[in-house]
């Protein structure tokens, strides 16, 4: 058997091992690396890596689903006693009605003048 | 620490975000928005009404319908349906239908659009369907305009599926109810008519009884008075056996609530019209403030002498309800005496009166068209005292402010301890203020309160019984004002619900003298010993007032059966004497008059009577003190003098309640059935233990003593054993065939 003098180089070698293989992307690698047009610029934005400190991310995101989620029903939960319509039941002393917590708290003032 | 990634998956993270937050948005967070808004609507947040509003705008279909049924339409009263915070009539005010926590209520602005919409688009085969329909019919109506009322009606009559008859007919009445008050008089009876055609297949007694009621009100309108009898007859006779209804006639008419028992009721009414000179009449007016504004949307009732004494019923005949100028109209009532009653909300009602005169009675014999306008006044406000202010002198000055058109004013005061109100102080009044020596307060007879001890015996109230001797009691006071006519103007009592109207408390304390130990024995409960102590006191010292003014009323206190307050009214007797000379008053002669009257002592009763009348207030009433002045004289046997007494107070009574005693003397006198039968029928007895047709009997006599020589002689006799007390009679009554006779003296003997 006619054996080859193994006289190649790893270089040679891997040039022959290569040899059936051809690099014809080298306008995309090009233009991915040096875009041009507006395709190609938005193509490596998209492709764009960036690094996010964990932290201040997650609290500005917890933040805003905060403002975002509480936001909307805010308003239906109201802690103003003026729009409270509970001051019953009615009830009647000496021939007059009043709401029973109104008649509670005109009574509860007399006493306190009453104890100065 | 850092994370890297690359845009692209930056973005998609957003996207997924920005998903997860428009689905919260549009489906989460509405979901929550209801339940939060469902529970603050509950608890009267009126931000709770405005999200349900929101919601409901932005809900499609059967959610929709779910949501206005739910919230919008139970708190929307219909035509047929009396909810009303507060009835006020005559004789009573009557605090119903208030749901007592007072949740946000839309307003007919907010509820419009939705019921408008609902009654349109709707289903129409709900229960809630017909409320809403009625409901939008009186809102429209109240608004002013009843041919939108009237069209909402009709087309959701259409609308409603032919299976469910009971909505649809119901609706028509209403409709035809409408019409009516609109002037549409010719529609109103064409849809009745029509409707009385199928009475057969109308399967509910109560919606029957309607169709039939207003039938023969508008028969009764043309003169058709037996059209109208033979037509609520025929419809008696044909339910009878379903209502259940059993007994005489008598018993049915009190059946207030019972179809059956409102129709026989009506046949009655409409035999008694018969015999007077108009069937129906015309009753209209107009509910305003006193500053003109017109009030809308309240109840106006016109209500019959056997309803007045309950609540109001839906069955009733004649109720309706206020326009947008405030006028109400009933266009056809049957003859009659009617007591009008009105209903309002709380926010018209708050700070505000209807200053109307109990026993305020219609009579509808008489006008064919009557107006009458109910206006409300502002409450009076009192100056002082008020808020417990501790009174120490002699006399407690009372002041209050004036009042528009006021001639006299009246005072009244009240014990808090027991709940007794409207004790009356002093009437006739000119003036602002008034000054009541506390004497004149410690003499004032409060009546007594018991309550029942654990055995079920009844304690009589030791404060009721000190009344104003009390100085560690607590007692309210209250104005009324009349005008020159002695016309109700205002007062103060009334609803008092929000800062502006609540004022001061009319609170006071009377400190001016101490508590005795005999006094202290009495709070204490101890009643035997107090009486004992008392008696020690006035004893000891004769001219003590209160001892013997407390003896008295503790023997009051303690009479609880008949036996015993014979005894005890011998035994009381000295101390009344000796008490309307220490203290002449009138209540303290009339103690004494009225011990008389009971033994038959007549020089001893006038002797009474004049010392009484010596200390009448100007303009009291004395119409009760006269009424038995007049029997004494019967009783004597004095009949001229006592028919002209019987004729002055007649017209000074309005409640006629000795009109028996009246119609008797006339009798004996010799005056005809014809003329008895004018005065019972010009002076009906009015009273709530009962209707008492004199009239009835009077007739009732006059046909049995058709063919009989002696009966005017029999009934003369009979009537002198009733005013003798002769024990003859209870042996007639039992074996007496003249049915008319009995019924007559029977009566006689319980007049008073």
């Amino acid at each position: 058997m006619n054996r080859e003098p193994s006289t190649s180089t790893p270089k040679q070698k891997l040039d022959q091992e290569l040899k059936s293989l051809h690099f014809t992307y080298q306008t995309e690698v090009l233009k991915r690396t040096h875009p041009s047009s507006w395709g190609e610029q938005l193509r490596m934005f998209w492709n764009y890596e960036i690094e996010i400190p964990v932290i201040p991310a997650a609290g500005t995101l917890t933040l805003i689903a905060v403002i975002l989620f509480l936001h909307p029903w805010s308003s239906s939960v109201s802690h103003n006693p003026e729009q409270f319509a509970d001051r019953g039941p009615l009830i009647e002393a000496y021939g007059n009605t009043y709401w029973k917590k109104d008649y509670e708290r005109a009574v509860a003032r007399l006493e306190d003048k009453t104890q100065d | 620490m850092k994370i890297r990634l690359k845009i692209k998956h930056l973005a998609g993270l957003v996207v997924v975000a920005a998903l997860i937050f428009i689905l919260f948005r549009e489906y989460v967070i509405p979901r929550m928005e209801l339940t939060a808004a469902e529970e603050g609507f509950e608890q009267g947040k009126v931000t709770g009404k405005e999200k349900l509003l929101k919601l409901i705008s932005t809900a499609e279909g059967s959610k929709k319908w779910e949501l206005i049924s739910k919230y919008v339409i139970p708190g929307t009263p219909g035509l047929d349906e009396q909810s009303y915070d507060v009835v006020v009539g005559p004789d009573s005010t009557e605090g119903g239908g208030v749901d007592r926590s007072e949740p946000v209520k839309f307003d007919d602005s907010e509820k419009l659009p939705l019921l408008l919409d609902y009654v349109r688009n709707g289903p129409a085969d709900k229960s809630e369907y017909g409320t809403a329909a009625s409901g939008l019919a009186r809102t429209f109506y109240v608004k002013g305009n009843p041919a939108e009322a009237v069209a909402i009606l009709k087309q959701a009559e259409e609308r409603i599926p032919q299976i469910y008859g009971f909505t649809r007919l119901n609706l028509a009445i209403q409709r035809a109810w409408l019409l009516n008050f609109a002037g549409e008089e010719e529609q109103a009876q064409e849809i009745i008519t029509g409707l009385m055609k199928t009475e057969d297949k109308i399967g509910s007694l109560d919606l029957t009884a309607r169709l039939v009621t207003m039938r023969a009100q508008f028969l009764a309108r043309e003169g058709k008075l037996q059209e109208a009898v033979d037509i609520v007859g025929h419809t008696i006779r044909d339910n009878k056996s379903e209502s259940g209804s059993t007994g005489n006639q008598a018993d049915q008419v009190s059946r207030v609530w019972d179809p059956i028992g409102r129709l026989t009721a009506l046949s009655q009414q409409l035999k008694a019209a018969s015999r007077q000179t108009n069937l129906a009449s015309t009753v209209k007016g107009r509910v305003t403030r006193s500053d003109g504004t017109p009030l809308a949307g309240v109840g106006v009732f016109l209500r019959e002498k056997k309803d007045v004494t309950h609540s109001l019923l839906d069955a009733e005949p004649y109720l309706t309800v206020t326009n947008s100028k405030g006028e109400y109209e009933f266009p056809v009532v049957l003859a009659g005496i009617y007591q009008l009653y009105a209903g309002f909300s709380l926010n018209q009602i708050d700070g505000w009166t209807w200053p109307v005169m109990p026993g305020d009675w219609i009579d509808l014999n008489e006008s064919k068209h009557l107006v009458k306008d109910i206006t409300l006044r502002p409450l009076l406000d009192l100056i002082s005292p008020v808020n417990k202010q501790v009174i120490k002198g002699d006399s407690i000055d009372f002041q209050w402010e004036p009042v528009q058109g006021a001639a006299s004013y009246s005072l009244e005061m009240g014990l808090e301890e027991t709940g007794l109100t409207g004790l009356s102080i002093r009437s006739g009044i000119q003036d602002t203020h008034i000054q009541i020596p506390v004497t004149d307060l410690y003499d004032k007879q409060t009546g007594i309160t018991s309550h029942s001890n654990s055995e079920n015996v009844m304690i009589p109230d030791p404060n009721s019984i000190l009344g104003f001797s009390n100085p560690k009691a607590t007692y309210s006071w209250s104005i009324e004002a009349y005008d020159a006519k002695g016309k109700l103007l205002t007062r103060s009592n009334g609803y008092r619900l929000n800062s502006n109207t609540l004022g001061a408390l009319p609170l006071l304390q009377i400190k001016s003298r101490t508590l005795t130990d005999a006094d202290r024995l009495l709070l204490g409960g101890k009643l035997d010993e107090a009486l004992g102590a008392y008696k020690q006191s006035a004893k000891l010292n004769p001219s003590d007032v209160h001892s013997v003014r407390m003896l008295i009323k503790i023997l009051d206190a303690l009479s609880d059966d008949r036996e015993e307050r014979k005894k005890l009214a011998e035994e009381q007797l000295p101390y009344e004497k000796r008490l309307a000379e220490l203290y002449p008053s009138a209540d303290n002669w009339f103690r004494v008059m009225i011990y008389y009257y009971r033994h038959n002592d007549w020089e001893a009763f006038y002797t009474a009577y004049k010392e009484m009348e010596k200390y009448k207030a100007p303009g009291s009433d004395d119409t009760y003190d006269r009424s038995l002045y007049a029997t004494v004289l019967l009783k004597q046997g004095r009949l001229a003098e006592s028919v002209k007494a019987f004729e002055h107070v007649m017209q000074d009574d309005r409640s006629h309640r000795f009109v028996g005693n009246y119609l008797a003397a006339a009798l004996l006198c010799g005056d005809s059935f014809a003329s008895v039968q004018a005065l019972a029928r010009k002076y009906p007895e009015i009273s709530f233990t009962g209707e008492t047709y004199w009239e009835e009997m009077i007739l009732q006599l006059e046909k049995e003593a058709r063919g009989s020589a002696d009966y005017r002689q029999q009934v003369s006799e009979k009537i002198r054993w009733v005013l003798s007390g002769e024990k003859k009679l209870e042996t007639w009554l039992k074996s007496t065939h003249e049915s008319g006779m009995k019924q007559f003296v029977q009566t006689l003997a319980h007049v008073g």
